[in-house]
Formats: C-alpha cells, structure tokens, sequence
C-alpha cells in the first residue's frame, strides 16, 4: 500500500482518505488487511446498479463513496469511506458471507469528529447461540482475547437500541471514545484491526455448508438480519432528509 | 399465612457492616397471594430433602441460606430465596420457568448486596430464537423497554463477564455491579428494578401466556428451555449449592 497524500491505492483503484484532514487512518488500516483477500469488484446488488456509491458522491451533507466486492465465500464486503456536514468520518466494513458459509457477518463501524471515535465491532452470528453452542466455540470465542483488552476502553457502553443488541454476538464492544488521549486513539485503531484481521482468518478457514436444511435456515436467518438492519439503521434514517431516499436505499443495498 | 399456606422466613439479617434491603420480602408481598402451590419435588429431586443438605454445606462455610420453591397451572418451577455468605454479603435469588406447553422467557434474577458494592442480574430469556421469531419478541420482549430504559444507569458499562450469559441474555438484561454509595440509594434502585421486572414478568407475561398450538415449536421451545438450564447449571458462578437451585 502507497500512501500518496489524500489517496491510497487499494486493488486496482485509488481511493480518498481524510488523514490529511486531521483525521486518523482508519480506512488504510481497513484496506492493508482487505488487501489480502481475492476482491472483485460488483456494480450491482440485487438487480440494481450501485454505481453512483461506487464511484463517489459529492452532496452538500455527504462526499464519500461505498465500494462492494465479492469473494468466492462472501456475497458482499463494503467498504465506506464519507464526510459527513464536512466534520465527521464515517467509515465501515461490512461483510456478509454467502449462502453455502455459516461464518458470521462483519460489522465494524468508525464514526470520528474532532474530539471523540465511536466505534461498533461485532461478529452478527448467522445461528441461533443458544441451540448451537459450539457455534460460538468454533467463530466467536476466538474474539475473546479482544473483546478482554478493548472492552474497557473509555467512553465503552451498551448500545441503545433493543433492535441491533438482539442481533449481537457475545463479543459486540460500541461506544464513544474520548480523542484526548493517544492511547485510545492508538487502542481504537487497534481494536478495528484485530477484529478484521481474525474474521479473514476465520473466514480463510470456513468450509461450506453440508446440510440442507442447516443451510436453509442460515439463509432464513441473514435475511431476517438483514431486514432488521435495513428497517432500524439509525445512519440511514438520520441522513434521509439530507441526501434523499434513493442514495439511502443504495446505501443499506451496499451495507447490508 | 399466605394462599400458598407457607410462611417463608422473609427478614434478613443485619449485618455487622451494613443493614441490607429487604429484598426477599418486597417479593414474597408479590408472590404471597399469586395462585401457586408449594413444589416438593422437581426432576426426581425431593426439595425439602436437598434443602437440608443444601443448608449443612452453607454451615460449613459460615453461610446461611432460605429458599422456597412453588408451581401453578403455567409455571413448573418458581423459586425465591436468599443466602448470607460468610456474614458479608447477602444474595437474593429469584427464578421462575414455564410449564412444558407455554413458551413465555424464564426469568432468572439475582441481586448480591455487600458493603461497598451491590450487584444485579435481571433478565427475561427467550425461548426462541428471536432474530427468526420476530413476534415472540414483540409479544414478550418489547413491554420490557420502558422499564429496561428506567433502570439504565445499574447497568456496567462493558457487558456481563460471561460470555454464555451475554450469548443467552435478551436485549433487556440489566446486569451491573455500581457502587453501594453512603446513602446505599443504589442498593434500593436495584431492589427495585428487581421488584419491578419480577412483577410485570408475572402480570404481563405469565398472567397472560396462552399454551403453544404448533408441536414442532413447542418441541424447540422445550430443546431450547433445556439447554439454558443446562448452561446455568454447568456454568453459574454461584455453582452448588446455589446453581442447583437455580436450575
């Protein structure tokens, strides 16, 4: 990866970044481990084109981009990279595994302004925990050495909403963490990082569904996820009457 | 003398370090007039015989410990008691599990009180998947959120330790352990918050459970009622004694 001012190059393209804005490199940090992985780039989810995402918008609230890719085991990872009202980065990745794998989703969510990074880790399992528990032995445990070093960070917090902590795994860590000192900084960065870097590993590692019926409701179960995500995304229902509906729908099509 | 016909030793102790809320109390004024029966024995178990063996080993450890168990026509197994271990913290216990043809969430609580700290551990478990089953969660879960919202600030920061506790809890799990404080007014909003959720588990959900229709759920929903049990059982820090009567 070569840093080039405001831009980095990632696959076959050169992508905006906001480090020289002040901001930290969260999306280089996203893209040195995506980098690894076997990324082709789609234009279109579920018969419609996401092109104008893909190539970047520029609106008077919002300028960024969303880029999706497939890989042979996941249906669609996203990366977004945005400037919200010119003073907060928003960037993401999302992860969503295709309907022969099991592994769970990938939500990792930075939101930065000047003082403070929010943060949203988590691995959305696709089984129910309780019914499955070596599930969560075999994909989510593993988090346990991160969600133990990071879970005391400052400004750490249970989410608000009922909906998204009904989807969450054991290993879910959000909160708002105070920019003043490097440690966090350095900590938050982290954090995203060892998150991401173990799901390509657990993701490298999966093997495909046997069971029909095993898979029918893994499948029934992302689509509910799914559906939840669309309806209650707070991002999205905040940024409606700023950018429209049609770039709103594009956008949860990209994420979820 | 309730309409149970029992008359359950409510009154804890005042310790030397503090005097504790009094909680097993404010939920007995509850239970005192529900229609339940007494529960001798549950799994092949004879209650008032594993209570006694119960209390030998809480006398070894310089412990003490009340429980009582009930049923009705809906719950299988309702349980509310308390221990003081080694005369410096005392745990109220409270759970309650549906009957084989009702599919309404077990509600295990529990409150631990010392001198410096107070824990509790509220929730209502579901007994399905509720990603999937998005209607058990708006018929049992969703009345839960304005008290849920109420009680806030009990909870911890970061989640329960635990991850089988986190991977069973329901979206409206209070677990924290504030501080006491001076005034120990953190110790009677948890007391409170324990009295509220026990309450309205059994005036809204139980009060109101209908029996399952379809035998393929009502066959998951048991799978699924038996495995958090088992998990409470092998994994509940109170351990025995206490896990054995969380079961």
């Amino acid at each position: 990866m070569v840093d080039h001012g405001e831009q980095i190059f990632f696959k076959s393209e050169t992508l905006p970044t906001f480090t020289e804005r002040g901001f930290q490199p969260i999306l280089e940090t996203f893209c040195k481990e995506l980098d690894t992985l076997e990324l082709q780039p789609i234009d279109t989810i579920e018969g419609k084109s996401i092109k104008l995402l893909r190539d970047g918008i520029e609106r008077p609230f919002l300028k960024g981009y969303f880029k999706t890719y497939q890989t042979d085991k996941c249906e669609k990872i996203t990366i977004c990279n945005c400037i919200l009202m010119e003073r907060i980065l928003t960037s993401a990745v999302i992860a969503i595994p295709n309907d022969d794998y099991e592994l769970p989703m990938l939500v990792l969510e930075w939101s930065e302004t000047e003082s403070v990074i929010s943060v949203v880790v988590d691995y959305i399992p696709l089984m129910d925990l309780v019914m499955r528990e070596d599930y969560r032995v075999k994909y989510l445990d593993p988090l346990d050495q991160y969600w133990t070093k990071y879970k005391e960070l400052p400004g750490m917090a249970p989410n608000r909403f009922a909906w998204s902590r009904m989807l969450f795994s054991p290993y879910h860590l959000s909160g708002h963490i105070p920019k003043q000192d490097e440690h966090n900084i350095k900590a938050s960065l982290e954090l995203m990082q060892n998150y991401l870097e173990l799901w390509i590993d657990l993701c490298r590692k999966a093997d495909p569904i046997t069971d029909d019926t095993h898979k029918k409701y893994v499948k029934a179960r992302k689509a509910q996820i799914r559906k939840i995500f669309r309806e209650n995304d707070e991002g999205a229902k905040s940024l409606l009457q700023m950018v429209g509906k049609e770039i709103i729908d594009m956008l949860l099509l990209c994420s979820f | 003398m309730s309409k149970l016909k029992l008359d359950m030793n409510v009154e804890l102790p005042a310790l030397e370090e503090f005097q504790p809320v009094q909680l097993p109390e404010a939920c007995w004024k509850i239970l005192r007039d529900c229609d339940f029966e007494p529960l001798e024995e549950f799994e092949g178990i004879n209650i008032a015989e594993n209570r006694e063996k119960v209390k030998e080993k809480m006398k070894d450890m310089d412990s003490s410990m009340v429980m009582n168990y009930f049923q009705s026509e809906k719950i299988e197994k309702l349980c509310l008691g308390w221990t003081v271990i080694m005369k410096s913290i005392v745990v109220t216990m409270f759970s309650g599990w549906p009957r084989d043809n009702y599919d309404f969430p077990a509600m295990p609580m529990d409150m631990a009180e010392s001198e410096k700290h107070v824990y509790i551990g509220a929730d209502l478990v579901p007994l399905t998947d509720i990603v999937i089953n998005d209607w058990y969660r708006e018929k049992y879960l969703d009345g839960f959120e304005p008290l849920y919202k109420q009680y806030l600030d009990l909870l911890d920061p970061t989640p329960n330790p635990m991850h089988w506790f986190r991977a069973i809890s329901s979206p409206y799990v209070i677990s924290g352990r504030p501080e006491a404080g001076s005034d120990r007014a953190v110790v009677k909003r948890a007391s409170d918050c324990f009295v509220a959720y026990l309450k309205y588990w059994l005036e809204e959900i139980v009060a109101k459970a209908e029996p399952m229709k379809d035998p393929a759920h009502k066959e998951y929903v048991n799978k699924r009622k038996a495995k958090i049990r088992d998990e409470f059982r092998r994994k509940d820090p109170g351990g025995p004694p206490l896990g054995d009567d969380f079961g």
